[in-house]
């Protein structure tokens, strides 16, 4: 943990060693692909953001210029009939003989809706001419009114007031309508005199809310308000809540915005104003655009491009799992078939489907195995043909030594004059021969080897004068069972050279056959000298290299004992069980050998 | 292992298939996501008037909370104005029929409180003028009764001399409860020297005809109209004062019918009233509900903008 660079990379350097090639192939594709969709889908993001916002804002800016465009036409066109009325209409007329009444209704007319009313006053506030209605109110006195006092003191301009309920003239209706009054001095003529008046258009509100309502900047709680150069309030969607002080809104700082973006926290909300001034009338509309509003959108984004990069993701982890299979598939049947090769399984198939170099690998290791069991199969008939020299080079080794012995008995029995039983010995020993030949076959029937045994006892009993008794017997149960040939013979000549030959007359060897459990035992049995344990542990040590000077160096229990375990294992051979002065068994141990088994072993 | 890749590959492909239907989930409501889909409230308004156009401000105001908070409006008036009994067949007609909530102008408080009550279980109700939490009612949008009687009271004090006759009058008993402390006014003025008879606005011809008083005071709009009316023609005119803000009263101040009058934002009220029914019906948290404010306004005030505002509402 001291170095956690180190500390990750041996993590995962662990990992990787313990992973699957599907898994690494998987990882390793899903997570570059998902590094550079996320890299991809954040980029697109960011920039559809940056663009939506721009959009955004052109759009704000688009409609704010259009509503500006339609506001500057609307008080364009009261300026317009202010212009008509003055420089057609006034100038031309002396108004102390000249009736305006029907040009000022035309121009009414013209107006439209838009129009509330015309009037004509004099510099005193005496009204002069007016339309649709002529009569003034009672207690009305428009030389008090805002409009008026404006413009008398700035006689240059045309003066737009805030919206306010008309009160001059007497409506039989008893009708209250807010207006947003356009007033203007005009020089009037009467008897020939030129004076001052005010020329009086009172435009509908509703013209004005008309133009300004219902316009949506970006979401919908966009809005759009309009207000004086004092930042007094002339349009906004909810000015009744306002003038009941229900609703709050940022008019005053508003009225210092120039031109453009801004950003405000009004009421703990961050919004984005954008404000237009309208043209000649200081007038500036207000467009208001909530973060919240914004940031909204931006969540609906986002949520539709995390739906996207996840369906993503997830597609690309389903391919690329999908993908990898179609190399770590056919790896895995390799390995599996190779596991079985190993368990021992001869019909293994190398053949798999998958790229290019997975085949190639395959046909490789069908080949190298084909190699491989070719191999084998030399080393084992080698083995085998090795194997076969060694026994027939330790059955050789028994013929020249017993062959020896009985000629030179039979040379002393001829020479003796013992005629008869050199004939004996020598019909004996020619069948001893016949059945050591036995055709030429190294595995022979277990009775045959018995005869074998009977008739080499035969020989030696002549030998021996019968120094010792022999008795051989074999169970039933063992007809019909093969053995290796000469494995009995060499160990009746140990019994008799070492055991009962040295001994008194009453010797007597035991040979008996018979089945114990699976096995086949050959118990050989003599009551001579014995042996002590250390000398029968030699017998069969293999390590131990016989004593030429001895006369009992045991080579031929030995190569009994390696010529059974060479054939037939290593849980097979002979063990040997010795008393001094009492007598000396070795039992043969063999597995049951039936024909067919031991023509195999022959082959062998 | 071949069942645990199968397993896998089924899970992933699920997986696939509800991020796919994610997908197409937000690419088809793209543009609806976002928009608030409450359910509408249904609210009925039930006035104690048969006009309408006495309510028209209050009017303003409610179909602009209505749109604000998402309320279905439904705006009622009686067949007989100030019947209780019209007004109580309404009330259970609009319960029964589903109404989530319900402004109520009482016509008469007393009489129709065993109705609020019962429908005060279903339906949350708020009242206008008259306060009727003891029935059950959920909030009342209203001005201070005996603050606006004392200030009217103050104001004829001002406008007439001692031992002058002065009526109080009402159009309904609902009324007159509501701004009961008017008697305390009553009082005053009987201690500054005034004559003061009460009665209801349908005798108020018959003492004008026989015992023409110096002053009248109208204690809501209709009666205001009515005393307006009835004097209009007359060449000797007693001071009528009076609430209430309809254009019609607006016209009699300006054409000096009518002194003094005492009048509070109806459109606010109007907005208030609807604005508290709707979140007591949706059982949102409401802030507590103040005596609404309200100004007393003569002809030669009320042109000031803010008076403007207050009586000429902007559609």
């Amino acid at each position: 943990m001291r170095n956690p660079f180190n500390f990750i990379v041996r993590k995962w350097k662990s990992f990787y060693s313990r992973s699957s090639i599907q898994l690494i192939l998987s990882l390793s594709f899903t997570a570059s692909a998902v590094v550079g969709m996320i890299f991809l889908g954040l980029a697109l993001f960011l920039r559809l953001s940056v663009t939506s916002n721009n959009q955004l804002a052109e759009n704000s800016s688009r409609i704010m210029a259009q509503v500006n465009l339609n506001m500057d036409s609307y008080l364009r066109r009261m300026m317009s009939i202010s212009d008509t009325m003055y420089y057609r209409v006034i100038k031309n007329a002396d108004l102390a003989e000249d009736n305006i009444d029907s040009e000022l209704a035309l121009l009414y007319e013209n107006g439209g809706n838009s129009l509330i009313s015309i009037a004509l006053f004099t510099e005193q506030g005496e009204l002069l001419s007016a339309t649709p209605l002529t009569a003034l109110k009672s207690g009305a006195n428009p030389s008090q009114e805002g409009w008026f006092v404006s413009a008398i003191n700035r006689i240059e301009n045309l003066h737009f007031s805030t919206p306010h309920v008309q009160n001059l003239f007497d409506d039989p209706d008893n009708r209250y309508r807010w207006v947003v009054s356009l007033s203007r001095y005009v020089e009037i003529m009467r008897n020939g005199v030129t004076e001052g008046g005010v020329l009086l258009v009172d435009m509908s509100f509703a013209g004005i809310e008309q133009i300004c309502e219902d316009v949506l900047l970006s979401d919908s709680s966009s809005y759009l308000f309009l207000i004086d150069g004092n930042g007094e309030i002339i349009y906004h969607p909810r000015q009744q809540l306002i003038y009941a002080g229900l609703l709050d809104e940022n008019n005053l700082t508003a009225a210092d915005y120039t031109d453009g973006n801004h950003t405000e926290t009004f009421n703990g909300s961050r919004r984005q104003v954008t404000v237009k001034t309208v043209g000649y009338t200081g007038w500036k509309l207000i467009g208001v655009a909530y973060e919240s509003g914004i940031t909204s959108y931006y969540g609906q984004l986002l949520l539709f491009f995390l739906f996207v990069i996840l369906f993503s993701i997830f597609l690309l982890i389903f391919l690329n799992l999908r993908m990898s299979e179609r190399i770590s598939v056919p790896i895995k049947s390799l390995d599996k078939a190779v596991k079985a090769l190993q368990a021992g399984q001869q019909d293994v198939s190398f053949d798999v489907s998958g790229p290019y170099e997975i085949e190639y690998l395959g046909n490789s290791i069908r080949s190298l195995v084909q190699t491989m069991r070719k191999l084998m199969d030399d080393v084992v008939e080698k083995e085998a043909q090795k194997r076969r020299s060694e026994l027939d080079v330790l059955q050789s080794q028994i013929n020249p030594h017993f062959l020896y012995n009985t000629l030179d008995s039979v040379v002393w029995m001829t020479e003796s004059g013992r005629t008869r039983e050199a004939v004996e010995m020598i019909t004996a020993l020619a069948r001893f021969f016949r059945l050591s030949l036995s055709g030429g076959y190294s595995v022979i029937p277990i009775f045959d080897e018995l005869e074998h045994a009977k008739y080499y006892l035969a020989i030696q009993q002549m030998r021996y004068k019968n120094k010792f008794e022999t008795e051989i017997t074999m169970d039933e149960a063992l007809n019909g069972l093969y053995t290796i040939k000469l494995i009995v013979q060499p160990i009746l000549e140990n019994a008799i050279y070492h055991g009962v030959a040295v001994g008194d007359d009453d010797g007597k060897i035991t040979v008996h056959a018979f089945l114990e459990g699976d096995a086949v035992i050959i118990e050989i049995a003599d009551n001579g000298s014995g042996m002590p344990p250390e000398t029968v542990a030699r017998l069969l040590d293999e390590s131990s290299e016989p004593s030429p000077a001895s006369e009992g160096s045991g080579i031929g229990l030995k190569n009994v004992h390696r010529r059974i375990r060479l054939a037939f294992g290593d849980e097979y051979g002979v063990s040997i069980s010795s008393e001094p002065d009492v007598g000396t068994t070795v039992r043969i141990r063999l597995p049951q050998l039936h024909e067919r088994a031991a023509h195999e072993t022959e082959r062998r | 292992m071949k069942r645990r890749i199968k397993k896998r590959t089924l899970m992933l492909m699920s997986v696939l298939f509800l991020l796919g239907l994610g997908v197409l989930f937000s690419l088809v409501t793209f543009d609806r996501l976002g928009t608030e889909s409450e359910a509408l409230i249904e609210l009925s308004v039930i006035v104690r008037d048969s006009d309408s156009g006495l309510w028209t401000a209050s009017r303003y105001g409610m179909e602009q909370a209505a749109a604000d908070y998402g309320a279905e409006l439904r705006f009622l008036t009686l067949t007989t104005s100030n019947s209780s009994d019209s007004q109580q067949t309404l009330l259970e007609r609009e319960v029964s029929n589903g109404a989530d909530a319900i402004v109520l102008v009482p016509a008469d408080p007393i009489a129709i409180g065993e109705s609020v009550r019962a429908a005060s279980a279903s339906a949350s109700i708020v009242t206008m003028e008259s306060d009727m939490s003891d029935y059950g009612a959920s909030a009342c949008i209203c001005v201070d009764g005996a603050e606006l009687s004392r200030a009217i009271g103050a104001s004829v004090i001002e406008g007439t001399l001692d031992g002058d006759s002065v009526i109080i009058t009402y159009s309904s008993q609902a009324n007159f409860q509501s701004q009961l402390r008017v008697t305390e006014t009553a009082a005053t003025l009987r201690e500054n020297g005034r004559r003061v008879t009460l009665c209801s606005v349908e005798r108020i011809g018959m003492y004008l005809n026989f015992s023409p008083p110096d002053a009248v005071i109208a204690l809501d709009s209709a009666a205001l109209e009515r005393v307006a009316q009835l004097v209009i023609n007359r060449e000797e005119r007693p001071k009528i004062y009076g609430t209430g803000a309809t254009s019609d009263i607006v016209h009699y101040l300006e054409i000096g019918i009518i002194e003094v009058i005492a009048a509070k934002n109806e459109y606010a009220a109007g907005y208030l009233a609807v604005q508290t029914a709707v979140q007591k019906a949706r059982h949102e948290k409401t802030e507590p509900i103040d005596y609404l404010p309200f100004y007393l306004i003569t002809y030669e005030t009320m042109y000031e903008p803010d008076n403007q505002k207050l009586l000429f509402p902007v559609s």
